[in-house]
């Protein structure tokens, strides 16, 4: 009852993260604290409460795991994150159950557009713009937003030479976050086709090598480090020919696409480009994820793909507990699906860590982020509750 | 060929100086005596899953010739074992839905009938590398099956992956399959071919019912026949030479009247005919009378609708469903009538075209919360059904009963619950020795045990 009267006062910000609670733990929200009196000492914070969300674990996307931890949030964004430390006065204590961890990242995906930016005729589209390809109410975005991804890069396939502008979009918001912010290209066999020039991987570097050249438009935007690429190769051949035409050209960004990645991870490195990984099939697929703990041991900087909806977006988590089953510290993994990944899709300064300033895009498990059998209870995307999982969906009761 | 028996020999010496004149061949013969005495083997670990919901901590597991000798925290190593350690030992996993260890061919194949026999059709060769990770990853047993897609794939086994020769098969006679709806040959049928299957799959089972039930006629009269001619070849016995004057006389009249001799009918000379031998009803008769499970690949809901109707006439059958997008519409009879439904918990992209509604991470779950009997598989592909397992459970399946369903549940729907399945003295060695608890990203596995022999092992990272 006093919930109700307050929450009505609040807007819907703050009923949503309340709603996504859950029942049993509302942990007495209101005794220690009087959430009302923000509200009367700053009316400026009418739109904006404040809320402590008090949890055990936080992963906080740069590797590390902060404890018995409080992060707080007003308008959708994370105000302060801190070990031990009391909720500031005034904010609504949100007691949760389980591990908080930044939303995910997809490196490469298709949702929505699926098929898009595939174009049998025309093999350089450097003005392509994948942000038109976006649909919000696809039903692909609430697959993702049931697998914590918060944000995802809407990419071309690699199957064009120059397959455009991708774009970073938050599922659960519907917005773009970043228009044009990676420059796809296709520099592996997938881009190449016996009817379609070029038709041989020397003619297709001998084209990429004429367009980044020349530097016109947004190859000299990429050349002067204003457009970041994302590489599609194929064989390990691939990934050494397309880290010296990055070097070649000063380019930066990140290759996907290929398994091998331990044997050149040096030269990626060399480079000074990121690996995005996967996606990882479940079992079967021979040295994948070990190839992938290879490149992350080399120090080359790891983001996941999950090319959903081909598959199903759980595969990018899949493909991260696949990488730590190979024996990559399930700090590096998570950090691989959060802060790495945000860096390599040039969103880190809005997202993928739980940091001040950042949004509050956020995940609650129900254990580690990177074990499978863990659940994902709750996802916010900028604080609103985009995902919350059904109650008790197995009826022996809870799991673990 | 003389420096490779010299080589040979100069080995044989070194392992054995007595033997002097030891030659190549009877080196072999020493390195395979000591195979049959194989020293017995000792896994010692911080827990012992020996049933869902059964722990023993720091116990020890004794294993000889190929079984499981000895459970227990108090359990003595014999001196001259071989002790492997780790944090946790389980049960085998058991896959019922994979592809693993049949040649291609024969698993597509289209013209299949219930007699249709996989052990016929296993190639452990083929596969070899796929059985190693599917060892590697912990399962140990699969369901091997011919004719995967074909309204009857005849009679499954279930099949060591970690074995080639005599230890491959488990036990030859598992179950039969069948399919019901299924695309042939890369096309979808039309809904009414799709359910008109599922009834024709049960005017199959009464032609198997209904052929028992004639050899049992046959059998019931061909004994009354057996006592009659009996009885009466007693009556002849007495009365002998009457009858055998008596006949003499009807030899001699008929001769006279220039004809020739009948000789007398008895009714007791008409023998029962038997009916005719049909492999095929006799293998279905077995599955109509629940000897043998039946296994059907069935998806939409329509087709399982159709399927429980057209089988509710068999009380004796024992039937589970490999698939089941669609169960959940059908969930309360599934679980009135306890027919578990083997889940495909993937994220693949490459389905076989039967789900048109793509993937779904939480169909056990949500069958478990109706009742349902839910056993995981990895429907071919994979060969890590555990971490689909993990994915099952990370979307809401109760992780012990994902164990339960890797293990016991597995052994019971393929009839090999009193051979594996739980780790309790008697059983077959098929076990696993992990890092940590099954299904966790820790668990991954130390050592795999199958007929008694270590068939993996990785060495600690």
């Amino acid at each position: 009852m006093l919930n109700n009267l307050l929450l009505s006062g609040f807007g819907p910000g703050l009923l949503a993260l309340l709603s996504g609670v859950g029942q049993p733990r509302v942990a007495t929200p209101l005794t220690p604290l009087t959430p009302l009196s923000p509200l009367s000492t700053s009316p400026a914070s009418v739109d904006a409460p404040t809320l402590a969300l008090h949890v055990a674990r936080v992963h906080v996307g740069d590797g590390t795991v902060l404890t018995n931890a409080t992060v707080v949030v007003r308008g959708g964004k994370v105000v302060s994150v801190g070990e031990n430390v009391p909720p500031p006065e005034g904010a609504l204590l949100v007691e949760l159950e389980g591990e908080l961890s930044p939303g995910l990242i997809a490196l490469r995906d298709f949702s929505t557009a699926r098929g898009e930016n595939v174009d049998s005729t025309r093999n350089i589209m450097p003005t392509a713009d994948l942000a038109l390809a976006f649909d919000k109410r696809h039903r692909d975005v609430a697959a993702l937003s049931a697998e914590g991804i918060t944000s995802v890069v809407l990419a071309a396939p690699g199957s064009e030479l120059v397959g455009g502008l991708a774009a970073v979009v938050d599922p659960g918001s519907g917005e773009v976050t970043k228009r044009k912010a990676l420059l796809c290209i296709g520099a592996g066999t997938r881009a190449l086709s016996f009817n379609r020039y070029p038709t041989s991987t020397a003619a297709q570097y001998a084209e990429l090598d004429e367009l980044f050249g020349a530097g016109e438009s947004v190859y000299g935007q990429a050349k002067q480090g204003g457009l970041p690429l994302l590489i599609d190769v194929t064989d390990r051949a691939d990934v050494q020919r397309a880290a010296a035409f990055a070097k070649r050209h000063g380019l930066k960004g990140a290759l996907v696409g290929a398994i091998r990645w331990g044997d050149v991870a040096a030269a990626v490195k060399d480079a000074g480009l990121a690996i995005v990984v996967g996606p990882i099939q479940i079992g079967g697929f021979g040295p994948a994820a070990a190839e992938a703990v290879r490149a992350a041991q080399a120090g080359v900087k790891i983001g996941f793909a999950a090319d959903s909806p081909d598959n199903h977006p759980a595969l990018l988590r899949a493909t991260a507990a696949q990488c730590v089953r190979a024996g990559m510290a399930p700090g590096a993994a998570v950090r691989a699906l959060t802060g790495d990944a945000a860096s390599i899709a040039g969103v880190a300064d809005r997202t993928g860590r739980v940091a001040a300033g950042l949004e509050a895009d956020l995940v609650l498990w129900s254990g580690a982020p990177t074990d499978l059998t863990s659940r994902i209870l709750k996802v916010w995307s900028d604080g609103q509750l985009v995902f919350e999982a059904a109650p008790n969906a197995s009826s022996q009761g809870g799991q673990e | 060929m003389l420096a490779c028996a010299l080589a040979l020999s100069g080995a044989a010496l070194a392992a054995d100086p007595v033997g002097v004149t030891v030659t190549a061949v009877s080196l072999q013969d020493q390195q395979e005596a000591p195979a049959a005495e194989e020293a017995p083997l000792a896994l010692r670990a911080k827990r012992v899953l020996v049933a869902p919901g059964k722990v023993i901590e720091d116990g020890v597991v004794l294993v000889k010739r190929g079984r499981i000798v000895a459970v227990g925290a108090d359990v003595a190593v014999p001196e001259g074992a071989r002790v492997l350690e780790g944090e946790v030992v389980c049960a085998g996993f058991i896959d019922p839905w994979s592809d693993l260890g049949v040649d291609a061919a024969s698993m597509g194949d289209g013209r299949t009938d219930a007699a249709t026999r996989v052990t016929d059709a296993l190639d452990p060769w083929g596969s070899a590398y796929a059985r190693r990770e599917a060892v590697a990853a912990g399962v140990l047993l699969t369901r091997a099956q011919a004719g995967t897609s074909t309204e009857l794939g005849g009679i499954g086994a279930v099949v060591r992956n970690g074995a080639e020769g005599d230890d491959l098969v488990l036990l030859a006679d598992a179950n039969v399959a069948a399919a019901v709806g299924l695309a042939a040959r890369g096309r979808a049928k039309d809904p009414f071919d799709r359910i008109g299957e599922a009834d024709k799959l049960a005017s199959k089972l009464a032609g198997g019912r209904d052929y028992r039930a004639d050899w049992t006629e046959y059998e019931t009269k061909l004994a009354e026949w057996e006592a009659a001619i009996a009885a009466k070849e007693k009556d002849l016995d007495k009365d002998f030479k009457k009858a055998q004057k008596a006949r003499d006389k009807d030899i001699e009249d008929a001769k006279k009247k220039g004809e020739e001799h009948k000789e007398k009918e008895y009714k007791e000379d008409k023998r029962p005919r038997a009916p005719k031998y049909d492999e095929e009803k006799e293998v279905l008769a077995r599955v109509v009378a629940g000897e043998l499970p039946l296994v059907v690949r069935c998806e939409g809901s329509a087709e399982l609708r159709a399927l429980l109707a057209g089988t509710a006439e068999f009380p004796r059958l024992r039937m589970w469903i490999v698939g089941g997008t669609g169960a959940e519409l059908v969930a309360q009879d599934l679980a009135t009538r306890h027919i578990a439904v083997v889940v495909q918990p993937t994220p693949f992209s490459e389905l076989d075209g039967e789900r048109p509604e793509g993937h779904d991470l939480g169909l056990a779950a949500r069958l478990a919360a109706r009742g349902v009997d839910v056993l995981l598989g990895s429907g071919g592909p994979s060969r890590d059904l555990p971490l689909m397992a993990a994915l099952a459970v990370g979307h809401g399946f109760d992780a012990q009963v994902a164990f339960h369903a890797l293990t016991v549940g597995a052994a019971r729907a393929l009839d090999v619950a009193g051979e594996v399945g739980t780790v309790e003295v008697g059983k077959r060695a098929e076990l696993l020795l992990l890092d940590g608890d099954p299904l966790t990203s820790a668990g991954r596995v130390r050592a795999a045990i199958s007929a008694g022999r270590v068939v993996h092992e990785t060495t600690s990272r």
